[in-house]
Parts: structure tokens; C-alpha cells; sequence
């Protein structure tokens, strides 16, 4: 049998009622458990990082100021990614108005993996450009909806929240991402195979 | 039942536990254990692994202790207002910078699984062969790195950007950048290897081997720590080394995590690194255990010693081929301590002594001197 996972229940969750009511230690440690999460999610927004530790700043002080009207919250990890994901993004936009880099790049969710940047180099021309151009057909938006699902552990519905898309486009996203993913490695098993073989 | 049925990477993709292992090494002894008996699903936990480091990507290392700061700092301007709340110091030179050495650690992952693979399909690799866990051809590097393997029988030395020496031994590889970063030094090592790392306090040398990560300010010591061994080894020949391990292959920390074991070895002590349970031990032998290479036992302190003997012991710890004019230097004898300098300081102080100058090329040592009175 594979080794199974004893699920352990979200900290954050029980913790929430007790900052709605003005808990100062609970929300210490809902801001401890969500900081480092948040802004790695941050990052793939952005290279900024003292932006991201502005936005991150920025959302939990708001959160206190607002926790009153926010008992409401049945399901509050997803809820602090889509706050932060909307600050973070309006604020690049802002700063991108100001700054040489344009608004486009900045939102890009970027940086895709070191790794597969590295095997393309090592793989001959031919395949290489082909292997690229199959990582570059990786929608943004799909690779982000990769993330959340697969690293943060997040349900479809609660991706379709953050990122404001319907279940049924997080579903696809997620399925022919794994699928394209799938492939590609294959692709590089098989041709790394014949590299060291021949 | 479900071990029967043919596994598909997709299947491992989708379960927790799976994931829990690959991003934060949760039931790592678990996981080692179900991959050892289950060789056929090999491929698919390989592709697996590889289809989660793509999606996760390259991430910060973001300590523990610097989220609490930040948390201290969110809550003390609860107390003080809003108006203080929006810090001013926003300035590019602090901002982090994300660490080569991150990427390379996730590179190590996956390389792991694909190393095995390769290896295990390649016709004619030897059974006893440790597989060097780097997944490009040996000796690859790119424009920001050098990479290093070293499959011949003997210790193959490597020269760092500061001037340390590296004594790898057999199918082992170093990983470092060409030019070290300015705060600090940082270097993967697969497999064994002997290191003297030039003395500079402001500037700590990080080892980073698997989950093992050391640090050193200057010193001398060796690491084993090979994929297919269960434990990974230290010992220190002179000096003081601290050691503890990453949090998870994937993020190697620069500092313990609070509630990290972290261990301070001093000269001939040794300690073992279980990579299942990321606990280390100290052995009480403090031979080194296995095949140690010249350089481990040499000690470099000469008194009146002719230059021909130095020059001897250097090409027997080093490997490296010293080329001088013996006549010309017949007279000339070395009184020094040269411990745990890294070759070049060695040669500088040799040199110096005799009144030369050296010269390398073609991985060859010239020695241009006058000669002694």
C-alpha cells in the first residue's frame, strides 16, 4: 500500500471566529501560517519582492482593521490568496504605470521552472524548440491554476474563487496541464536517454 | 490491491501524501520504503516528481524566523496606528534575490529520480557504480556555473573562485558558481569530497548535500554523500564546522529552522546524517571510515624541509603535477604551518618562503625561481 496521508485540519479555520471577535493572538498566528504561502504565490506574480512584503503588510492590517464585517468568511486560506492575489495585482498595475516595465510583464505568472529550463538546454536544437514552444503553450492562467491545486492544495471551487473563473475552466486548465506536463517530461526522459546512450 | 493495477504519474500527481513527500518531505521513510519495493512504479514516481517541480517551480527560501519578524512587525503597528504602517525603506538593494543554489537543490530532486533512471538503463554501467546524481552528461555547466564530476578512481582536485580546494573522490560532483556570490559561498556537492575552504569570516561557506547543509568559516573536512546511501557523513580535520538539515531537499536554508538539530563538530569528530529521519548522530570512532585519500591524514607543518619534499607532499594531497627547476632550487628549505590552506595560499607561502612565483596552466603547477643562498 502507498504511504497515505494523515490529513491534518486547517489551522487557519478554527482560528477565524476568534480575530472576527478581535483576537490579537489568533491573528498573530493566522498571519505566521499564511505569510510564507502568500508570498511565494506572490512571487510568481512578480520579482519585487518588497512589493510583495508591502501587499502582504498591506492585506493583514486590513484584515484587523476589517474583522469585524468579516465573520461571514466560511473558508478563510482561499479567501486571504484572492485578497492578496486582488491587492497584488492592482498594485503592480500601479507601479507599472510608473516604472519601464510594462503592466503585461508584471502580471505575467511567471518563472516556470528552472529545471525545464535547463533540460532544453541540454537536449539537441531540434527538439529543444519544440519542447519550448510546448512550455510557452502553457496559458498563464493555467499554470497558476496548476499551483494552486497541486502546491497549495486548494479545491476546484476555491481556485474558481481566487482567480474568479468558472469550476468547469479551473477543471480544464488543471487536466490538460497535467496532460501537456505528462508529455513533456516523457519526452525529455526518452531523449535525455538517447543522449547518454548513443 | 491498488499496487497491482499499473500506476500512472498522473495517479501520484493527485495524491496528497505523494505531494506532502515531494514539496515538504512528509513521510520521507514511508515513501523511501514503498519506492524500494515497488521498482516498476519507479518511472512513473520519476515523472511524477518531475511533473510537481515544474508546477511548484523555482520559490524563495524564506527562513522561518525572518515570517516572525515580519509577523512582529505587522502586529507592533496594530498598536501604533495606521499611519505608521507603510514602510518607507523600500530600496533595491534589499530586496532578496532569489539564490541559484534553490533552483539547484530542486534540480538535485528530480535529477535523483532521472539519474536512477539513465543509469539503470545504460548497458554497461558497472553494478557497483554509485550513480553521480547530477542528470547532465558529467561535466556540464552553464554561463553562471561550473559543474565538476569526477568518474576516474582517483581524488580529482577543484579549485573554487576564492581560491579553496576541493578534493572530489570517485563519482562524485561539485556544483558552484563561477564567481561565489558577495555575501556568502555556496556549493552542491553529490557524493564525497575533501574540503579546504579559505578563511573568511564575512563571508560563510554553506555545503549544500541533499538535506544535509553545513557551514563552515574556514576549515577542513569531508562529506560523503552519496544518493545511494542511506546516511550522508562528515568529518572535520581542523577547524569548527556547524551542520542541520534543510527543511526539505526542495528549500535548503541558510540557518536552522527553529527546533532544527543543529550539531557544531570540532577537529576528528565525525557525524552520520540519516536521510530518513533527518536526524544526526555522532560517531564515537573517529577514524575516518572509509578509503580516506592522502590530504585527509597529511598535517603540512614543515620544519627546515627541503622545497623538493614539500613539493612532493603537495603533488601527493592534490594530485597535481608541480613542475621546478631542482637544481636551481636544491638549497632551498620551508619551515611552515600550512594546515588546512587551500592549495593556493600553500603554494603563495611556499613561494614566498623561497622567494618564487608560480604559474598554472594546463592544470600543471610552474614554479619560476632563483634559487636559495
Amino acid at each position: 500500500m502507498r504511504p497515505k496521508l494523515i490529513l491534518q485540519e486547517d489551522p487557519v479555520s478554527p482560528l477565524w471566529q476568534l480575530l472576527c471577535s478581535g483576537d490579537k493572538d489568533a491573528f498573530g498566528q493566522i498571519t505566521e501560517n499564511c505569510y510564507k504561502p502568500l508570498y511565494h504565490y506572490g512571487t510568481k506574480f512578480t520579482d519585487d519582492r518588497e512589493l510583495i512584503k508591502d501587499c502582504l503588510q498591506d492585506l493583514f492590517l486590513d484584515i484587523w482593521e476589517k474583522r469585524a464585517h468579516l465573520s461571514g468568511v466560511a473558508n478563510p486560506r482561499p479567501y486571504l490568496f484572492q485578497a492578496f492575489r486582488n491587492n497584488l495585482l492592482r498594485r503592480t498595475r500601479r507601479v507599472s504605470r510608473f516604472s519601464e516595465i510594462g503592466a503585461e510583464d508584471e502580471l505575467e505568472f511567471s518563472s516556470f521552472s528552472y529545471e525545464a529550463e535547463w533540460i532544453h538546454r541540454e537536449t539537441e536544437a531540434g527538439l529543444e524548440q519544440k519542447l519550448q514552444l510546448v512550455m510557452k503553450q502553457l496559458p498563464k492562467r493555467q499554470r497558476e491554476a496548476l499551483y494552486l491545486r497541486y502546491y497549495e492544495n486548494l479545491t476546484y471551487e476555491e481556485i474558481a474563487d481566487v482567480m474568479g473563473l468558472r469550476r468547469q475552466a479551473v477543471a480544464n486548465y488543471l487536466q490538460y496541464g497535467i496532460q501537456k506536463l505528462r508529455d513533456y517530461w516523457q519526452q525529455v526522459v526518452i531523449s535525455l536517454v538517447l543522449l547518454l546512450a548513443s | 490491491m491498488d499496487d497491482y493495477r499499473e500506476l500512472k504519474p498522473e495517479d501520484l500527481v493527485e495524491d496528497p501524501a505523494f505531494r506532502a513527500w515531494v514539496y515538504h518531505g512528509t513521510g520521507a521513510e514511508a515513501w523511501n520504503e514503498w519506492v524500494n519495493e515497488h521498482p516498476d512504479h519507479a518511472q512513473a514516481a520519476d515523472l511524477a516528481r518531475n511533473i510537481l517541480a515544474s508546477v511548484r517551480g523555482e520559490l524563495d527560501s524564506f527562513p522561518g524566523s525572518e515570517v516572525k519578524n515580519r509577523v512582529q512587525r505587522i502586529l507592533e503597528s496594530l498598536d501604533a496606528g495606521r499611519s505608521g504602517t507603510h514602510p518607507a525603506d523600500r530600496s533595491a538593494n534589499h530586496r532578496d534575490r532569489r539564490l541559484w543554489w534553490q533552483a539547484a537543490a530542486a534540480g538535485l530532486v528530480l535529477a535523483a529520480g532521472l539519474g536512477a533512471l539513465i543509469y539503470t538503463r545504460l548497458p554497461e554501467a558497472p553494478a557497483e557504480k554509485k550513480s553521480v546524481a547530477f542528470v547532465r552528461a558529467p561535466g556540464t555547466s552553464d554561463q553562471t556555473h561550473l559543474e565538476i564530476v569526477n568518474d576516474s578512481e582517483s581524488p580529482r582536485l577543484v579549485n573554487l573562485p576564492d581560491g579553496s580546494s576541493v578534493l572530489l573522490k570517485r563519482a562524485s560532483g561539485i556544483r558552484f558558481p563561477r564567481q561565489f556570490a558577495v555575501a556568502k559561498r555556496e556549493v552542491e556537492l553529490s557524493g564525497e569530497a575533501f574540503f579546504e575552504v579559505k578563511k573568511n569570516p564575512e563571508h560563510p561557506f554553506f555545503v549544500y548535500a541533499g538535506q544535509m547543509v553545513t557551514r563552515v568559516i574556514g576549515t577542513s573536512f569531508t562529506i560523503r554523500s552519496y544518493q545511494s546511501d542511506a546516511t550522508a557523513k562528515i568529518r572535520v580535520k581542523t577547524g569548527k564546522v556547524s551542520v542541520w538539515a534543510a527543511e526539505t531537499v526542495l528549500t535548503a536554508s541558510q540557518e536552522p529552522s527553529t527546533g532544527i538539530q543543529e550539531l557544531v563538530l570540532e577537529p576528528n569528530q565525525q557525524a552520520e546524517f540519516s536521510r530518513s529521519d533527518l536526524k544526526f548522530a555522532l560517531l564515537e570512532n573517529d577514524r575516518p571510515e572509509v578509503a580516506p585519500i592522502p590530504i585527509e591524514q597529511m598535517s603540512f607543518e614543515f620544519r627546515r624541509t627541503a622545497v623538493s619534499d614539500v613539493f612532493e607532499a603537495i603533488r601527493t594531497a592534490y594530485q597535481v603535477d608541480i613542475r621546478y627547476d631542482a637544481g636551481l632550487l636544491r638549497r632551498c628549505s620551508v619551515t611552515a604551518s600550512l594546515g588546512d590552506e587551500p592549495l593556493t595560499e600553500k603554494l603563495n607561502m611556499i613561494c614566498e618562503v623561497i622567494g618564487a612565483t608560480y604559474r598554472e596552466k594546463n592544470g600543471k603547477i610552474y614554479i619560476e625561481a632563483g634559487g636559495c643562498e
